[in-house]
């Protein structure tokens, strides 16, 4: 509705509006090179897919393993202490 | 609708989430151990409302806004706002050096844990999480544009201390959450019209 009245008459000439096709084009998710272009992007992006892939320390199967045995949803939260008790 | 963690799939994705938010916390932090901590802590209440997650909802989204709300509560109180550098990426990351011999793997870890936190959760949650504008600002809870201008400060800031050969001439001061002082700004700026 605002275009219409854009191409209607408010803009004098027809150039392409680049902004609102770049808008229309992009995707939700923001491209990389647009948040950190070049190498400094590239090792974020690296170091940060290192950091995924590092396997997960056994602490946090056995977390969720004593919190399975707790049916937490049915309880009020007294999580930190219990959790540091055992 | 209440949802048992038990009988749910609810549970696997939480489990599979488990990486993303470690990888999360230690860029946030810097520090392995206080992120495992945080990603703990995040775990247990997560686990504890789990009744308050809208299923079909994006639950990466969910436990990082609990993560981040984590550390910042935490930042508030122990007002230390520069994140450690020696845990987050450096000693692991395989990259050999010689590859990128001009730009080290640590010096990349080091400048961002000079970043304001919260430039520094803007840059990891868009730039390498991979989360869209919108979603990284309901998980900071703020406005888009306040992350867009965060990324913004958080390249420019990142690119200046690469760029300067020995990357601790800029400490960031420990109040610098919000606006960069002018004065940062106009050096940056000096900085990047050589």
């Amino acid at each position: 509705m605002a275009e219409d009245e854009k191409a209607a008459g408010k803009r004098p000439c027809q150039e392409p509006d680049m902004a609102h096709e770049a808008d229309r084009r992009a995707p939700k998710r923001a491209p990389d090179q647009d948040v950190l272009p070049g190498i400094l992007g590239k090792q974020l992006k690296a170091a940060y897919g290192e950091l995924l892939n590092t396997p997960i320390p056994d602490a946090f199967t056995d977390l969720i393993k004593r919190l399975e045995s707790k049916e937490p949803t049915d309880r009020p939260t007294k999580s930190r202490r219990e959790e540091s008790d055992e | 609708m209440t949802v048992k963690a038990h009988d749910s799939p609810l549970r696997d994705d939480l489990v599979a989430a488990i990486p993303n938010m470690r990888a999360f916390a230690i860029s946030l932090c810097g520090n392995r151990d206080r992120a495992d901590d945080l990603v703990q802590e995040a775990l247990v209440k997560a686990w504890n409302h789990l009744d308050s997650f809208q299923v079909g909802t994006n639950l990466k989204a969910w436990l990082f806004t609990i993560l981040r709300n984590a550390y910042f509560s935490e930042l508030r109180k122990t007002k230390r706002e520069v994140a450690d550098s020696d845990g987050l990426m450096a000693a692991r990351v395989a990259v050999p050096a010689e590859q990128h011999a001009h730009l080290d793997l640590k010096d990349l870890a080091k400048a961002l844990a000079q970043l304001p936190a919260d430039q520094r959760e803007a840059l990891i949650l868009v730039g390498a999480e991979g989360f869209s504008y919108e979603e990284a600002a309901s998980i900071s809870g703020c406005a888009v544009g306040t992350v867009k201008s965060r990324v913004n400060r958080a390249r420019a800031k990142l690119a200046q201390l690469m760029a300067s050969p020995d990357n601790d001439v800029e400490h960031a001061p420990t109040e610098e959450d919000g606006e960069d002082p002018p004065r940062k700004a106009a050096r940056a700026r000096l900085a990047s019209s050589r």
